[in-house]
């Protein structure tokens, strides 16, 4: 057993543009520029960012559903970047996906069963006579009855879909589960029942999983450690023990002081948020020279403009990427 | 300061209770035909909205809240949406006698409304200009210069830093932020009575919600009445002075904010609150609440408690009547037996 499930190397994902006269100037969207981590046996990371930061491309490109354009992935001590289909196989199993939209992700002329069964026939893990009784005992750990095995996805609400998903994800023990948004398409009441049938899975199968969320109070809530995705670019990891007064970079504490509070009688510390605009879009950020946070951040610096930060290390799993802490 | 606080507050509590009722909700059933049969989407919801006041509607998605707004609109289809009974009374003028012609002039003239999806409430081939310019060229009868200067003016009141040139792009030019800023400055151009907004900050991100709350809590000081609908609890609570709870098409309770926070007395609305994961909440140490069960049909439904299927405290008779709202503290109604 190795300690450590998903390490990556700085991995980027560039995606190629063309502009100008008759197309012929090549620009990069940086979708992923250079994120590194670690994840341990075990742990639930969350990842944290507004819309059009990265975070699916992230997670894409960590199953190598797309391919990483520098960098490595290594799962399990083992460099996977550059594995073809072929030697990549034995390791799809040994990490899996939920999407955000429950909607979009399950075909909708397969029965249930054809659905969750389907990763066990690519892999071929069971004999056929016996995958009636896996998805059937997929199927109770995850809340729905065996009548559901020759349904179909239209009969089922928002919240018993997600289930599917996750019993579709599930079904081959895998070490790794990205979740990504699972619940941001569901009601208030849904969502706590799949986040809590997230944490009893969890226990049941030792999974290490990622959890990517835009979320602040709910990755702080199910989440380990949290990593901040601000442009492509990590801007802060950190443990999520007591971290409203641990966290630094500015954007993480907008983020933070963004956070609508359930409790009427709760008062805003500062009032007005002192944050700029709207976040660029990622192509634009490629002509900036210096800290991409610089054009939003309220205590930007003539630093902050010329030069790039680095991710320095504050305390033990503490990481920020701020001038303001060099 | 604090006292100076304290006498604001007060004068400002004195002032809507004796503030008039503006808009009324009575007794308001919205049905729709369908295949299958009917829909009862709304059954008997009640509610008044006062002068200076923000009124939070809150519930799960299939509830009932954009329905109730767009009632109050006059905006749904019929067929295959009727109205079989109630009355939605804005001050002496009930709006479900008005004809669609006298709608049209009480829409955006006295009752605005923000829409959740921002891209898709704009018209994507006519400019920013002309869409902000044409409710005060049709309900003020301003000419076309007056308009764009006092449109100009509408979008620095909402953070739009440069309205000049923000006034000729597209829709599709400007970010969902933006956009919603945008949707606003419509909402708010001909200074309607009443201001509605449907989920106005659930398709942008933490950020640019919050800026958008800003905004809209400057417009809550000025005289006129805003209903905010959302599933957020964190909105309700920044937001709302008096709260509604709709389940499956019903007010299950209604309270000031406090009250309703302090001493949630309806079974779903403590399920609604323990659901969400507050900041400082961690796994293990909190448990999110469940509420079993999914939400009922509403096709031909049964004369009972429409929450009885999921509620752990239901008795016999949750199964055979609808219970009705009842005051049980003040201005704090709950329509469940347990209080009766």
């Amino acid at each position: 057993m190795h300690n450590i499930v998903l390490r990556c190397d700085s991995i980027s994902k560039y995606f190629p543009f063309y502009t100008g006269f008759i197309r012929r100037k090549k620009k990069f969207i940086k979708a992923v520029d250079g994120i590194s981590f670690e994840l341990k046996r075990g742990e639930i990371l969350g990842i944290v960012g507004e819309s059009g930061c990265g975070k699916s491309t992230l997670a894409r490109t960590l199953l190598l559903i797309t391919r990483s354009t520098t960098g490595k992935i290594i799962f399990e001590n083992q460099d996977i970047t550059n594995f073809n289909e072929k030697a990549l196989k034995p390791f799809r199993k040994k990490m899996s996906i939920i999407y955000q939209d429950p909607y979009a992700s399950l075909d909708p002329r397969a029965t249930i069963k054809s659905i969750i069964s389907e990763p066990l026939k690519i892999h071929r893990m069971t004999k056929r006579s016996e995958i009636d009784d896996r998805v059937e005992s997929m199927l109770e750990v995850v809340g729905l009855g065996k009548e559901a095995m020759s349904r179909f996805p239209h009969e089922f609400s928002s919240g018993q879909r997600q289930r599917i998903n996750i019993a579709r994800a599930l079904i081959l023990e895998p070490e790794l589960l990205i979740a990504d948004e699972p619940t941001s398409a569901l009601d208030v009441s849904v969502q706590a029942k799949i986040l809590n049938l997230l944490l009893k899975l969890h226990d049941k199968f030792k999974l290490s999983i990622i959890f990517i969320s835009h979320d602040l109070s709910l990755v702080q809530y199910l989440c380990d450690s949290i990593m901040v995705v601000y442009l492509g670019q990590v801007v802060e990891l950190a443990p999520t023990v007591g971290l409203e007064s641990t966290l630094l970079h500015p954007y993480t504490k907008a983020l933070w002081d963004s956070i609508p509070i359930p409790d009427p009688e709760h008062h805003k510390k500062s009032g007005k948020l002192n944050i700029n605009e709207e976040s660029p879009a990622s192509i634009d950020s490629d002509s900036f020279s210096g800290c991409k946070f610089y054009h939003r951040c309220p205590n930007a610096m003539n630093k902050c403009r010329e030069v790039i930060p680095t991710l320095t290390k504050i305390t033990g799993g503490h990481f920020v990427r701020c001038h303001l802490y060099n | 300061m604090v006292v100076n606080n304290n006498m604001k507050e007060q004068e400002m509590n004195t002032k809507k209770n004796t503030s008039s009722v503006i808009l009324n909700a009575e007794n308001l059933s919205t049905y729709f035909h369908t295949d299958q049969g009917i829909a009862k989407v709304l059954e008997g919801v009640n509610f008044s909205l006062r002068q200076g006041e923000t009124l939070g509607i809150i519930g799960e998605s299939g509830c009932g809240k954009s329905t109730t707004a767009l009632s109050i609109m006059g905006l749904l289809q019929s067929p295959p949406a009727f109205i079989p009974e109630g009355h939605i009374w804005f001050k002496k003028i009930d709006l479900l006698t008005l004809s669609n012609e006298e709608k049209r002039h009480f829409r955006g003239r006295h009752i605005g409304m923000i829409f959740q999806e921002p891209m898709t409430s704009l018209n994507p081939v006519l400019t920013i200009e002309d869409q902000l310019t044409e409710p005060l060229l049709i309900h003020k009868g301003l000419g076309k210069k007056e308009a764009i200067e006092q449109v100009s003016f509408l979008l620095e009141s909402v953070y739009i830093k440069n309205p000049k040139r923000i006034l000729k792009e597209y829709p599709f030019a400007l970010s969902g932020g933006m956009r919603q800023r945008v949707m606003i400055a419509m909402a708010i151009s001909c200074a309607p009575e009443v201001l509605i907004a449907d989920e106005p900050t659930t398709a942008l991100d933490v950020i640019v919600q919050a800026q958008i709350i800003d905004i809209l809590k400057e417009l809550q000081g000025q005289e006129n009445g805003v209903i905010i609908i959302t599933h957020d609890l964190g909105v309700i609570a920044e937001m709302t002075d008096y709260v509604v709870v709709m389940y499956a098409g019903c007010v299950v309770e209604k309270a000031p904010v406090l009250d309703l926070f302090n001493n949630p007395l309806h079974p779903y609305t403590q399920g609604l609150l323990g659901a969400i994961p507050r900041p400082g909440m961690r796994k293990g140490t909190n448990t999110l609440i469940e509420i079993p069960g999914e939400v009922p049909n509403l096709l031909n439904f049964p004369k009972s408690c429409r929450f009885c299927n999921r509620c752990n405290k239901a008795k016999d008779i949750c199964f055979s009547h609808l219970p009705l709202l009842k005051e049980v503290a003040d201005k704090h109604f709950v329509a469940c037996f347990l209080f009766e």
